[in-house]
């Protein structure tokens, strides 16, 4: 309770009273004129009550000795203390079968992805129908405490925890026990916890079994050979190696030793993969890719993490790509190898987009190669007839190229990037590794150790943490190289929209230009990575400054901006060396699109 | 404010400003057409007017419609075409009225956006 404006005016002016602002702790001010023997206990009780303090005062004894002392204290007093509350305790599971490290791996809080067990990742339990497999021990509240007005403060709730109830898996009324419906394995994965019916396979998935489809859990004591398939709505657990086969899992993978495809298979899992090794393969998961060696020359991506921590923890040639982060006790090579590793896409949706742009980039080249021609015959011969043909069938690319820009677009817009994806290597990054985060990437020329890479949501950029042998931290901003943009258009507005686009890709736009002359003349000067002209201008039209820049540089990346939509007029354009053209209005994204396909030519 | 924004590009503060530079470039932009319209008033044979004339509306019906304005663009677009139809002869009776409407429209219409957005 707050004192009124009349109790205030009736403290003593020789005192002051602060109080903390959690309200625990009351500090008493005598102010330094003040001796001892100038005031007394009444005074400091008078003052306490004024302020309303109730709680906690320090008893008579204390209060004598500082008064006789005050210089010793320096007039100050910690006068009255409040008791503050407690936190309770965490809910936690208690799982009521051996559960395997992946019941801990699921809690992203308190999982230690460097201490995993391997040798109990995929070790089968087997349970009863009606059997309570799991508890859970809620929450507790903290004690209450009390502020030094005397007023009560609740005990905090420690935090709570969420095991979902899966499959064949029933809770009881309270929402605490997890019973199993029917016999069979329990598995915790991702959260879940859930019982499947388990076959077991006593040796290898081959000749002699045939390929397995199961709706449950698939144990394989052996291998799972050359040319056969595993099917299974839960987990698949293998002993040994899985070969060229096909692996399909509703839930997880496990492979006790290494996954060896040799690059002709897939292995697929809804859940999470976990393996000795993955060499010369294809793997995918919904969840974690997690290996206790190495990463080899291996396709390896998921919408989770992907770890290599234990053991040689080896991410080296290939490609990886992971959701959330991959972490590593190192990236690439000694031979240098090359070696991809990215983070922040949705591994089906990048895929997606890279396909789309793999055939963007093949009707790219087609053209290149009608331009090729076109100026080979009209510096020649200069055939009409072949000239006509030629511009026909560069009309007919420029169209596919429109939808297939419009298709990227679509897919972009669905290609969400995870800001908070990192890439963390605890030994050494390689040079002939290239890391991306998103669609930034740097290529690593120098031996380095503990980098941890992430994004600056600010400056849209990487940027690296090292540390020398000094134990001395290190930031920087690899691949922050931008690359330049020139904009050259008569409208100011439509020049401060595509400067802002341009910028917001990642380029530094080095000037905009008002008509064809100027943004020549400054062409000349900076040479840019990329221009994007106007065509109806003022002083030099767009067609005239593609051609005088073109004469500068004929590597020149040019994309002309129109509103004019007569194909002519464009084709003209692309004739002439723009390597693409944006209609205005334009619609940010597929300008971005152009962009990109332009520069990653 | 009807300036376009599609899939939230552009953050509210970006889209201010590129509001409010095409506002102002489009009141120059009429402002210049004004000079244009006297220039043609008084001599319709006048080559340079009509190229002026001519440039103007095509960048308004550009940039209009980059901001969103589509009346604004569309004015600038048909007067565009309009004006190409003549190109390189005088500019007659008819179309020197049509551009001296589409002068007083634009005026207006530029006018009802600068308030809108103040």
């Amino acid at each position: 309770m707050t004192p009124t404006a009349r109790e205030l005016l009736e403290k003593d002016p020789r005192l002051r009273i602060d109080v903390s602002r959690d309200h625990i702790t009351a500090y008493l001010h005598v102010n330094n004129t003040v001796k001892s023997g100038d005031i007394d206990l009444g005074d400091i009780r008078g003052s306490l009550t004024a302020h309303r303090i109730t709680y906690g005062i320090k008893d008579t004894e204390k209060l004598s000795v500082f008064l006789e002392n005050m210089d010793l204290y320096d007039h100050t007093l910690i006068v009255a203390s409040g008791k503050p509350f407690t936190v309770g305790d965490d809910a936690r599971i208690e799982f009521l079968f051996e559960a395997d490290a992946r019941a801990a791996l699921s809690d992203e809080l308190t999982a230690s992805l460097d201490s995993i067990d391997f040798r109990s990742v995929g070790r089968i339990a087997s349970v009863k129908k009606g059997q309570v497999i799991a508890r859970k021990i809620p929450a507790t509240q903290g004690e209450e405490g009390i502020t030094v007005y005397g007023q009560k403060l609740p005990g905090e709730w420690g935090m709570d925890i969420t095991l979902q109830a899966g499959e064949n898996v029933t809770v009881s009324q309270n929402g605490l026990d997890f019973m199993a419906a029917i016999d069979g394995a329990p598995i915790v994965s991702r959260g879940v916890l859930r019982v499947d019916p388990v076959t077991i396979i006593e040796g290898d998935v081959g000749h002699e079994t045939g390929s397995i489809s199961f709706a449950g859990t698939v144990a394989v004591r052996g291998s799972i050979q050359d040319g056969f398939t595993v099917q299974a709505a839960g987990d698949i657990i293998v002993d040994n190696t899985v070969q060229a086969a096909t692996v399909e899992a509703g839930g997880d993978i496990v492979v006790r030793r290494g996954i060896l495809t040799r690059g002709k298979t897939r292995i697929h899992a809804e859940g999470s993969v976990f393996a000795r090794f993955i060499e010369n393969s294809i793997v995918e998961a919904e969840g974690d890719i997690v290996v206790e060696t190495a990463i080899m020359n291996s396709d390896t991506r998921c919408n989770g993490r992907v770890v290599a921590l234990n053991g040689e923890g080896a991410v080296m040639g290939g490609q990886t790509l992971a959701f959330d982060c991959v972490l590593a006790k190192s990236i690439g090579s000694t031979a240098n190898v090359k070696t991809y590793v990215q983070a922040g896409y949705r591994y089906d949706v990048q895929k997606q987009f890279l396909d789309a742009m793999a055939k963007l980039r093949s009707v790219q080249k087609q053209m290149a190669e009608v331009k090729k021609n076109y100026d080979f015959v009209s510096n020649t011969s200069g055939d009409f007839d072949k000239l006509g043909e030629l511009r026909g069938q560069a009309m007919k690319l420029l169209k596919i190229q429109k939808q297939m820009q419009d298709d990227i677009t679509e897919i972009n817009n669905g290609r969400i990037f995870n800001q908070l994806a990192s890439i963390d290597v605890e030994n050494t990054l390689y040079p002939g590794a290239t890391l991306l985060l998103g669609d930034a990437r740097f290529t690593v020329s120098k031996e380095t150790g503990f980098a941890s890479i992430k994004w600056d949501t600010e400056n849209r950029s990487l940027y690296m943490t090292t540390f020398d042998e000094s134990g001395r931290g290190k930031h920087s901003r690899p691949g922050k190289r931008a690359r330049t943009a020139l904009v050259i258009d008569d409208s100011k507005s439509v020049r401060k929209t595509m400067a802002l686009i341009l910028e917001k890709m990642g380029l530094r736009v080095v000037a905009e230009a008002e008509d064809g002359a100027e943004g020549v003349a400054i062409f000349r000067e900076t040479r840019p990575s990329l221009v994007t002209c106007d065509i109806a201008m003022v002083n030099m039209d767009g067609i005239e400054a593609l051609r005088k820049i073109r004469e500068i540089s004929s590597r020149a990346k040019v994309i002309m901006v129109s509103s004019n939509r007569d194909k002519k007029k464009v084709l003209d354009c692309v004739m002439a060396g723009a390597e693409d053209y944006i209609l205005k209005p334009f619609v940010p994204k597929k300008v971005m699109t152009v962009i990109r396909s332009v520069l990653e030519k | 404010m009807n300036q376009e924004n599609p899939d939230g590009f552009f953050s509210e503060e970006e889209m201010d400003t590129l509001k409010r530079i095409a506002l102002e470039e489009l009141r120059e932009l009429c402002d210049s057409l004004e000079q244009s319209v006297a220039a043609l008033r008084a001599n319709p044979g006048d080559q340079d007017a009509h190229r002026q004339a001519l440039h103007i509306f095509h960048t308004i019906g550009g940039s209009a419609a980059m901001a969103g304005f589509k009346d604004i663009s569309a004015i600038g677009i048909s007067m565009e075409a309009a004006l190409k139809k003549h190109d390189g002869a005088a500019v007659d009776h008819d179309l020197l009225e049509q551009i001296g409407g589409a002068f007083n429209r634009l005026d207006a219409d530029i006018g009802a956006a600068e308030n809108a957005a103040d």
